[in-house]
């Protein structure tokens, strides 16, 4: 069923075998493995349902965000809007407003990379592979196939720097909301509460275990609401709002101190152009990102490639500029880029302009992070403010990607490539309004896996470390961050959580020998 | 040798040609005119990052293929500057020292 905080009061406490904090992918995802369990589940969910987010809801977003230059400690960009735009409170989370692109993350960003100050992820890829297969199922999206005709298509991969991907894209979008109301509305055994924002988790005295949650009612005087008790609560509020939660709760905080550490964020840079004959745009043409409805072509750095050259798992993107009349926001970057004030657009009929565009997989640093802002909330609670660092990596990232797309395009007769970026080796807030594109608008890493908790959040399980009954689910997991969109990832994450919180349930476990 | 003609051709047909000319060129013509113009910018640049290179007459020299008596095969030749990294930077661009060598001889 699903139910609104504010229609009445509800009684004090609610109680149910799990709890999951946030109806977002993940949240939604768990407690759809979950129904036919016999489990009764309570769903939180601060927002609301209707057309459009809770204005209450939205306001509890507020906080700070800034981009830093980790050499110097300077600020490169701050925005006071990007959490509030960033995220929605609402019953199918952020898939309110995404654009539904699905891609798997890539087996490099697995392993160890020790020159990115990572370990890898506790689990391997074979492990979490199985369960891509529902998550593109529960996104909307077929899976992508092996991708032969692609390779084909672009002299590009041919020199063995970069590999092609393929993102699938659900079109028309796939809202969690959509495909999830009409099963909880019926569910005898799961509750949806609206309006309920988690202010607190109450421990044991041992700090070992959660009793309770508190909630508050969105939008009502903070004192007015209820406790949810439940055997075990799961964690899916999004990644800056799980690491509030850890936070705000000094029996938790004070052992795992890496809560709210290891963001990042997925910034996109515009860095250059190219130009490439007729005949090799027309075969990229296909794949223009800006037009193509159900799948995008895009080039990452070959995986030997990034461990010779210690370099990050960064995405490139190659966009034909005429096919498709882009953003004005673009066209202004593009008129920069040009150097003369006019648009490149080629009238040429042999050859054709396109613009270099990187997503960035941000190295790993602890230092990016959620931690309290000077603000606090309706709840008394400091709003957040996020940091995210940029580094030497991510410019040598993308200075040897362009570089060597230039040394392979010329070889080739295939083009030249104009690197926007050339001599600059370190960021400065020029640089960053020079390239600068747009965020991510994902939210990744604050409570990493991990085997140890001197190095993460969660174990392997995504279980909290040293807390026996909370687990968490969503980006906010991922061990490194990649350059993919999360969601696809997350939902296969809360897939295989599900099935090991059924796995471990001691209820069914009992129902299973009687 | 190869005449001047053959020359811009030659720089015309090449990517530097092009990028030349969208970085000069604002009324979409492809004139000889405008042409001369990115010869002299792309030059400047490749004197720059060439100083030790001949003067005019051995660069042309170096463009033509003396065993068969005929122009250097000038596409093959920029695709062999970036397979050894002969290349220098012009506004940004990556271009090839052939390409620059052409410019630098048809801006002298």
């Amino acid at each position: 069923m699903i139910e609104s905080a504010r229609d009445k009061p509800l009684a004090d406490p609610q109680s149910a075998d799990i709890c999951i904090i946030g109806s977002g992918p993940a949240g939604l995802t768990v407690a759809r493995q979950l129904r036919a369990s016999g489990l009764s589940v309570i769903i939180l969910e601060s927002g609301g349902d209707g057309l459009w987010p809770d204005s209450a809801a939205t306001r509890l977003n507020r906080g700070d965000f800034e981009f830093r230059d980790e050499s110097s400690d300077t600020t490169l960009h701050a925005d006071a809007h990007y959490l509030t735009s960033a995220r929605v409170r609402h019953f199918g989370g952020t898939t309110f407003h995404w654009t539904n692109w699905c891609r798997p993350l890539d087996r490099v960003e697995f392993v160890a990379r020790p020159w990115l100050g990572s370990d890898g992820w506790p689990i391997t890829y074979d492990e979490l592979s199985p369960y891509y297969e529902g998550a593109y199922e529960a996104c909307g999206v077929p899976p992508v196939a092996a991708s032969a005709h692609i390779e084909d298509a672009c002299d590009i991969a041919e020199q063995r720097t970069f590999r092609t991907d393929e993102y699938r894209i659900g079109n028309p979008k796939t809202k969690f909301a959509e495909t999830n109301r009409d099963w909880c509305a019926s569910s005898a055994n799961t509750r949806v509460i609206l309006h309920a924002t988690v202010t607190s988790l109450q421990t044991t005295a041992d700090g070992q275990s959660i009793q309770s949650v508190h909630v508050s009612v969105t939008g009502a005087a903070a004192q007015k609401g209820f406790r949810v008790v439940a055997k075990r609560f799961v964690l899916a509020a999004g990644a800056i709002e799980n690491a509030r939660l850890l936070m705000h709760t000094p029996s938790i905080s004070s052992r795992l101190t890496n809560a709210g550490r290891y963001f990042a964020e997925h910034p996109h840079f515009l860095v250059g152009q190219a130009c490439l004959p007729m005949a090799l745009h027309a075969r990229l043409a296909p794949y223009n990102t800006f037009v193509q409805r159900h799948r995008a072509l895009v080039y990452t750095l070959q995986p030997d490639v990034q461990a010779q050259e210690k370099l990050l798992n960064i995405q490139l993107d190659i966009d034909p500029l005429h096919s498709y009349p882009p953003s004005p926001r673009y066209m202004t970057q593009l008129m920069e880029l040009s150097g003369n004030g006019a648009c490149p657009s080629s009238s040429d009929p042999t050859t054709a302009h396109v613009t270099l565009r990187y997503v960035l997989e941000q190295h790993l640093n602890a230092n990016s992070r959620v931690s309290a802002g000077t603000e606090t909330d309706e709840y008394g609670h400091r709003r957040p403010k996020v940091i995210s660092y940029l580094g030497s990596a991510e410019l040598r990232s993308m200075h040897y990607a362009t570089d060597r797309l230039s040394s392979d395009l010329g070889r080739n007769s295939d083009g030249r490539v104009r690197n926007q970026l050339t001599g600059l080796q370190r960021w400065t807030p020029d640089l960053f309004k020079q390239a600068f594109y747009l965020y991510g608008h994902h939210q990744v890493g604050t409570t990493r896996m991990s085997d140890s908790p001197s190095a993460g959040v969660v174990d392997r399980n995504c279980k909290l470390h040293g807390v026996n009954n909370m687990y968490v689910a969503g980006a906010s997991v991922f061990s490194t961050p990649g350059h993919a969109p999360p969601t696809l990832t997350l939902v296969a994450l809360a897939l295989r959580l599900a099935n090991h919180l059924l796995a471990t349930d001691t209820h069914l476990a009992e129902s299973a020998i009687r | 040798m190869m005449s001047r003609r053959a020359l811009i051709m030659a720089l015309a047909a090449l990517p530097a040609g092009y990028v030349g000319y969208r970085l000069l060129s604002s009324d979409g013509g492809t004139d000889t005119f405008d042409l001369d113009q990115v010869a002299a910018r792309l030059a400047a640049a490749y004197r720059a990052a060439f100083v030790n290179e001949p003067g005019t007459a051995e660069l042309r020299a170096l463009l033509w293929d003396q065993d068969h008596d005929c122009p250097q095969n000038l596409t093959e030749q920029t695709e062999q500057d970036f397979v050894s990294a002969r290349t220098f930077t012009f506004e940004g661009w990556t271009l090839s020292r052939t390409e620059g060598r052409i410019a630098a001889i048809l801006s002298a």
